[in-house]
């Protein structure tokens, strides 16, 4: 039964990821993509990490794809479905992604040594639940965990102040 | 094949039940809605089908499916049909999640069920989640529209919702670290356990987590993104017989969602009220009656709203959520933890 559902979300993740690339029009490719990323939490849903499951819907489906396709509706389409979906970049995606290919075939087959660190950590904090991901982050993690947040914030801020508009004389209120 | 669903049996009658009961409640709040804010204003509301009105939503319902069903020819077709599934399909699955009664609700031939689907232990995670995709909905629907006032509309309803996310989620952080578990079967027998309901210590959490879902439903006095003054229908302008229908079942689906997680945190779920008062005497009454009175309750406070309040503008919807409604509700943690740390020294 796990396997058969498995192969079967593995399927449609590998299908719905060729529709992301494949699709001529920016907005079909973002809602291919959120099949893609609820998918991807059902194969967490077999590991048993609910809470990442959870994380994912929220963050990747609820927040990220909304605001991509939040700007992608603001650029006028009608030109774009006309353009080659391959692009000056193709090379730098072949190897990017020729590298994620290696990584996988490495870790798949010289994984064990990994992944038995892994095992022990599993024993210290427990498995997928929400209080031991807490305990992790909020105990040895916090120091790397408080530098992403202040990445975040860099990041926000470094937006705000390239959003704002050169100042000029003010205007007076009408 | 179907030796792979007997397990399930439990959960498919129930999943088959759960669907028509949310059903007639939707068709039935329709109903209530018109009635209240029809009294509000003086009026009678609708009188003409069946008594008082009763039979309005099933000829309304008739209505919707009968009407003809048009796609705009400049529209995105795989766009427009998706997006009323995209925001109704997600707001039907979140009752799964809901209890409706406890562990042993009821008895049938000797055997004890529970009042709800699915006790998944990051209950609350999942509902915050799965509400959070009905946004999805909107925007695709807003833009395959190609039209305007319905990309207006989504573009507003999406800043709103996905702001509005924020506070609501820190709201019940208080509650979830009273409780100690995301379950919401574990947050009701929490607050059995401590003998009063979570909204009095966590009130402050109550009120934020009602507002921001009123804003999340898109309802008065945040219904900004259907401003029929400014925008004609908002996201669903060009939407027509069943698919608009359904776009309308999920925005009442999420209300009553909104009010039965309110209840489930704050109000008990289940639970009896005073209990050391009326135990002798309504111990008979079934735990989904309570849920349903709570429910009840909350969703008139919606009526309500829309009957008395104005609307608010863009600017000041953004200025609510960011500058009272968050830092209140990171003070609200901030003093449960304190208060709790204090109390367990």
């Amino acid at each position: 039964m796990e396997a058969l559902i498995f192969w079967s979300l593995s399927g449609l993740i590998v299908l719905f990821a060729l529709l992301v690339v494949s699709a001529r029009n920016p907005v079909h490719s973002a809602i291919f993509l959120v099949g893609t990323l609820l998918l991807m939490a059902g194969l967490y849903i077999l590991l048993d990490a609910e809470f990442i499951v959870g994380v994912q819907v929220i963050v990747y489906v609820g927040g990220i794809t909304v605001l991509y396709l939040f700007v992608i509706s603001l650029i006028v389409l009608k030109r774009i479905p006309l353009e080659s979906t391959l692009n000056r970049q193709w090379p730098a995606a072949v190897i990017a992604g020729l590298a994620v290919m290696v990584e996988v075939a490495f870790f798949l087959l010289k994984g064990d040594l990994f992944f038995q660190a892994f095992e022990k950590k599993k024993m210290i904090y427990g498995t997928g639940e929400t209080a031991a991901i807490g305990r992790a982050l909020y105990g040895p993690y916090v120091f790397p965990f408080e530098i992403a947040t202040v990445l975040l914030l860099l990041a926000i801020i470094g937006a705000v102040l390239m959003s704002r508009k050169p100042e000029r004389e003010q205007t007076p209120e009408p | 094949m179907l030796e792979l669903f007997k397990p399930y049996t439990e959960e498919l009658v129930k999943i088959v039940i759960l669907l028509a009961l949310v059903s007639l409640a939707i068709a039935y709040l329709t109903w209530l809605e018109r009635k209240v804010i029809g009294h509000i204003q003086s009026r009678l509301g609708p009188m003409r089908v069946g008594w008082h009105g009763l039979l309005q939503p099933i000829a309304d319902g008739i209505k919707f499916i009968l009407k003809e069903d048009i796609i705009p020819a400049k529209a995105d077709r795989f766009g427009f049909v998706l997006a009323p599934l995209l925001a109704f399909i997600p707001a039907f699955i979140v009752f799964a999640l809901i209890p409706f009664d406890g562990p042993q609700a009821f008895t049938v031939g000797g055997q004890t069920y529970s009042g709800y689907v699915a006790d998944v232990n990051i209950a609350l995670l999942f509902v915050m989640a799965i509400t959070s995709i009905c946004v999805l909905g909107l925007i695709v629907g807003g833009w395959a529209s190609n039209s305007k006032y319905p990309l207006l509309g989504a573009l507003r309803s999406v800043a709103q919702l996905v702001s509005y996310e924020i506070p609501m989620a820190l709201s019940v952080m208080g509650v979830v670290m009273m409780a100690g578990s995301l379950s919401l079967v574990q947050i009701v027998l929490a607050q059995e356990r401590l003998g009063w309901w979570f909204f009095l210590p966590q009130l402050v959490g109550f009120v934020i987590y009602f507002i921001c879902g009123v804003a999340e439903t898109n309802r008065n006095p945040f219904d900004l993104p259907e401003a029929e003054a400014e925008l004609v229908g908002g996201y669903h302008t060009e939407y027509s017989g069943f698919r608009f229908a359904l776009f309308f079942l999920a925005e009442y689906a999420n209300m009553i969602t909104i009010s039965a997680v309110a209840a489930t945190l704050f109000l008990g779920g289940w639970l009896m009220p005073f209990p050391s008062l009326f135990a002798p005497y309504l111990s008979w009454v079934p735990g989904i009656v309570w849920f349903s009175l709570k429910v009840f309750a909350l969703l008139f406070l919606y009526l309500w709203f829309r009957g008395t309040f104005p609307r608010y503008r863009f600017d000041q919807l953004m200025g609510i959520m960011w500058k009272i409604l968050l830092p209140v509700a990171i003070a609200n943690i901030l003093v449960t933890a304190g208060v709790m740390l204090y109390l367990n020294r």
